[in-house]
């Protein structure tokens, strides 16, 4: 089976503020990382941060990261 | 005797309380073992959001997934050193290592996204973590520069929250004293969730009195591992000694002393599960 999540990039622009998504996930299948080398990451600019689905084989697909994304950046598909 | 203890213990003792992990000459020894290369990640940073393409096996292609896991295993037994300690072990850790520090914890990080005030619950132990102090833009808040009392202090804070303890080796040099909890916790998740052993079981193992348990309910969901759970049928606790990992949380609040920590080696079936 595969899972895919994506996140609109468009959309999520305060990843390292809000990061709702990422405090819900009960596997802890999404991660807050940075989106350049960690050592050039500037750790107040939150542009630097992005979420990411990384432990998808974890993911079942409850949908909270979802439900609770304010700006409803995250899909979540099976097949 | 596990593996650990054979190659850096001395004269019998457990391989953390040899002094000698933790001693300047050995930081930055390569380790004699040829290193695995890793898959650079264009993204930076975590090495603790696994390879991409393990956890794809994971999902899609079993025997792929059971050929890089027994690959992975044999680096992570070389290379990574991780054993689960009690929080009695730790204290004693903490006296024999200098210089103690606080630095965040990448996993809590990367997992709930936990603000980096709130994140120092990781300990880095030894000369290393002058380094980290100089560059805290590269390691992420730098090192905060503990007493032993201090750091005892906020071990027992943290054993209390549930967290568990365990000591990391990168090569011979201890260097650091997690706690963890599952799954937001890189090492717990791999070795629990893929079969790598990232994390050893530790030196002990929990014991449970069955006539002394009250039915009290305060270890009850402070195992990490699956052990230990409530039996309805027994209206007691119920241990399952293949799965401990020698933590000691459940015996930390037994108020009736029902659960002991005994030796890995005086329980004959567990005797040689690391």
């Amino acid at each position: 089976m595969q899972v895919k999540v994506s996140v609109d990039a468009s959309k999520c622009q305060e990843a390292y503020q809000c990061h709702l998504c990422v405090k819900a996930c009960p596997r802890g299948s999404l991660s807050l990382v940075p989106t350049i080398p960690a050592r050039r990451v500037v750790e107040t600019n939150s542009k630097f941060y992005t979420v990411e689905g990384r432990h998808l084989a974890d993911c079942t697909g409850c949908m909270e990261c979802v439900r609770l994304c304010p700006e409803k950046a995250i899909a979540v598909s099976f097949n | 005797m596990c593996d650990l203890c054979e190659r850096f213990g001395e004269s019998g003792d457990k391989w953390y309380f040899n002094p000698a992990r933790y001693a300047r000459r050995i930081y930055r020894i390569e380790s004699p073992e040829p290193v695995r290369e890793r898959p650079a990640d264009p993204r930076g940073g975590s090495s603790m959001g696994g390879s991409p393409e393990l956890i794809d096996a994971r999902m899609n292609d079993p025997e792929k997934f059971i050929k890089m896991r027994d690959e992975q295993n044999e680096h992570y037994m070389a290379e990574h050193l991780d054993q689960i300690i009690t929080l009695e072990e730790a204290k004693k850790i903490v006296d024999i290592a200098y210089p103690l520090t606080f630095v965040t914890c990448q996993c809590r990080r990367e997992w709930r996204g936990l603000e980096d005030e709130e994140n120092f619950g990781c300990m880095g132990l030894g000369p290393g973590m002058y380094k980290w102090e100089r560059w805290p833009i590269g390691y992420r808040g730098g090192a905060v520069f503990v007493t032993p009392e201090e750091a005892k202090e906020a071990l027992v804070k943290m054993n209390q929250k549930g967290y568990v303890q365990r000591i990391s080796a990168r090569g011979p040099y201890a260097c650091e004293l997690c706690n963890c909890s599952y799954p937001i916790c890189g090492g717990l998740r791999f070795t629990l969730d893929y079969g790598i052993k990232f994390v050893r079981k530790g030196h002990y193992v929990a014991n449970l009195a069955f006539d002394k348990c009250d039915d009290c309910g305060r270890c009850y969901g402070r195992c990490q591992f699956g052990a230990l759970k409530r039996d309805p049928v027994a209206q007691r606790a119920d241990m399952n000694m293949f799965k401990c990992f020698g933590c000691g949380l459940c015996s930390d609040v037994c108020s009736r002393k029902a659960i002991s920590m005994v030796e890995r080696s005086d329980v004959p079936a567990v005797a040689n599960v690391w």
